[in-house]
């Protein structure tokens, strides 16, 4: 019986917010997590984009990622509490070619620290691995900075996909699917508890 | 009316070669007709005539080369004398630029021409600042300018001095108190939905607005929205009117695509913004949020060509304006005196800036004797405040429970039978 039980799957989704400086990458990594694919010239994110993608964690578990890629400009900044409100995971990009960009992730981490949710989970990815010959942050430094805050750490390339499915599955291992499970069934219980007998059968409140 | 007295002069003196041209032309091009008066209103320096073309003609003006003398009339275009870039002091958001401009859609051997002008605009005017999407704007001028260089300065000039400049101050509040004006005015049309669309943030509208529709609109079919917001005078307004109609002609698609990213199982055909709870909108902000910045893409998608789309567009936020004044939108005290959308003949941007940074100073001191009040009110009044507390209970409760009693279908019934929804709903309908 428990064993039955433990073979249902199951499905999940977060919301991940993307964040980091102008022009690292976010928009590529989160079109090569989604489609696969990469453009060279990809045109600046204004405001925010949507995009959503479906992972397969493990044989039962599919976790949805709904994901804010935000737009990178200093200026865009006093958005971002509205997309990492209430998100459950926030990837943090930085450009190895790029030392700026790292001091900017960092920022960003703190700001996540401080105002996100206290349990969101939090990766630190270091773009552009395909142009090592032109790197400016040694993997050493954004590593120790990751492992002395508990942050996931990957260097990818959103140009060849490298890392890249490994870093959204490590962040979707890490995420707290059964309390999302639980809490879905609970808030769904508390809905048909709720729901007249008769009429209003238009109106969604699920 | 003038441009009609105007072109019934015209044609008749037209030789009867010409009109046996134009007549070919005609069946030839449709827009033939349009065309010609376009070209008189330009020969005459009648902007009032080119206005109506321009708000009128599906097509708007037309074609590139009408553009490129029309929209300086339109916009009344001053050629100001700017220094060169290169003798001014270079502007702090100038590597942002560059990081926008190399990753532009332009052709690659046009990308120094957008870097110049945006450049230029900013070492001569230091005050205004730099946002990613305003590259956009100047990509549809170039473009639609034929890449001439000067032309596209002089315009782009005008529209940061006139109309973006809000979008253009130290941070984004210039630009984010304008926003709530489409939720107002989606308001006046429909109330019942924009009572919903006032619970989501209203930034799903920012990238539309601050690139002028191209950011997500093909640029033959933003060039026509340009000339219809050139020709309304006020652009900024013009913007915001214009996503305010979109909003209200897409609403059944908006409905049916949230309800359809929430995974719920309802009948679409049925669900109309009435039937959507509070509850479920909340619950959906991000869906919302999504379909709300994406609504140019239903363009072409529902059956109806662009142009008849945008003609109803147009026609639509024409009307709205006509009968909607700015200043009836509750949302318009909000908006600080130098907003380009209260001013759009002021070009001071000196002067709107110190107009702002006192604005804002003036928010922040609200604010902050809002807070004070709270405190003392909150320090002094502990006992006072439990009085209070207990005496509304009471009141409300005694007025429940009268109007319970009153209420012949509970009468009778025994507890159980009223859920606690019922009860809900009693109370609600005072």
């Amino acid at each position: 019986m428990a064993d039955l039980v433990t073979q249902e799957p199951r499905f999940a989704q977060f919301k991940l917010v993307l964040l980091g400086e102008s022009a690292v990458g976010k928009s590529s990594i989160v079109h090569r997590f989604v489609t696969d694919s990469f453009d060279d010239l990809r045109e600046s994110t204004i405001g925010a984009a949507f995009l959503t993608q479906t992972i397969q964690l493990d044989e039962r578990t599919t976790i949805k990622f709904e994901i804010w890629d935000t737009a990178g400009q200093e200026r865009y900044k006093s958005l971002a509490p509205m997309y990492y409100r209430n998100a459950n995971c926030a990837l943090v990009a930085y450009d190895i070619t790029q030392e700026s960009s790292l001091d900017r992730a960092k920022s960003w981490i703190q700001e996540l620290q401080k105002q996100a949710s206290a349990d969101i989970v939090v990766a630190l990815v270091g773009n552009k691995l395909d142009l090592e010959a032109e790197r400016k942050v040694s993997t050493k430094e954004a590593k120790e900075y990751a492992d002395e805050l508990g942050l996931i750490f990957k260097e990818i390339s959103a140009k060849t996909g490298e890392g890249i499915k490994d870093v959204f599955h490590s962040i979707a291992s890490k995420l707290p699917v059964e309390e999302k499970l639980n809490s879905a069934t609970k808030r769904r219980r508390n809905i048909d508890l709720n729901r007249p007998s008769t009429n209003n059968q238009e109106s969604c409140s699920c | 009316m003038q441009l009609l007295s105007t072109s019934h002069t015209r044609w008749e003196e037209l030789t009867k070669s010409e009109l046996e041209d134009a007549q070919f032309h005609v069946q030839e091009n449709p827009h033939i007709k349009e065309k010609k008066s376009i070209e008189r209103c330009l020969l005459t320096d009648n902007v009032d005539g080119l206005r109506q073309n321009a708000i009128n003609n599906p097509s708007g003006l037309l074609v590139s080369s009408l553009r490129a003398t029309a929209w300086p009339l339109l916009l009344n275009v001053q050629h100001e004398l700017s220094q060169d870039a290169s003798s001014l002091k270079p502007h702090l958001e100038e590597g942002q630029v560059r990081l926008d401009v190399d990753r532009s859609y332009l052709p690659s051997d046009k990308h120094h021409l957008l870097q110049n002008v945006i450049v230029k605009l900013l070492r001569n005017h230091p005050y205004l600042h730099y946002y990613q999407g305003f590259h956009d704007v100047v990509s549809v001028l170039l473009v639609t300018l034929d890449y001439d260089e000067t032309l596209t300065y002089d315009i782009a000039e005008t529209l940061c001095l006139h109309h973006l400049r809000d979008f253009m101050l130290a941070d984004m509040t210039g630009t984010t108190d304008l926003l709530p004006l489409v939720v107002d005015l989606v308001k006046v049309a429909d109330k019942r939905f924009g009572d919903l669309l006032e619970l989501i943030p209203p930034f799903y509208s920012l990238a539309s607005i601050i690139t002028m529709f191209s950011h997500d609109l093909d640029v033959q079919d933003v060039v026509v929205l340009w000339d219809f917001a050139f020709a309304m005078g006020n652009v900024t307004q013009a913007l915001i009117y214009l996503y305010a109609v979109l909003i209200l002609i897409n609403k059944q698609q908006i409905i049916d695509q949230v309800v359809e990213m929430s995974g719920c199982q309802i009948d679409t055909s049925v669900t109309s913004a009435p039937t959507l709870s509070r509850q479920f909108v909340l619950e959906n902000t991000d869906a919302f949020h999504f379909t709300l910045s994406n609504l140019t893409k239903c363009f072409g998608t529902n059956g109806s060509s662009n142009q008849d789309l945008l003609t109803r567009w147009k026609n639509e936020t024409q009307y709205l304006i006509s009968v909607v004044k700015l200043s009836d939108l509750p949302t318009s005290k909000d908006i600080f005196s130098g907003s380009a959308i209260k001013q759009p003949s002021s070009s001071n941007i000196d002067y709107t800036v110190r107009l702002h940074t006192k604005y804002l100073v003036a928010r922040k001191r609200n604010l902050s004797v809002v807070k004070n009040c709270k405190k003392l009110l909150h320090r002094n009044s502990n006992n006072l405040k439990l009085l209070l507390k207990v005496s509304v209970t009471v009141g409300i409760l005694s007025l429940v429970l009268g109007r319970c009693l009153e209420h012949n279908q509970y009468v009778g019934l025994p507890f159980h039978h009223r859920t606690w929804r019922d009860m809900c709903n009693t109370i609600w309908r005072f």
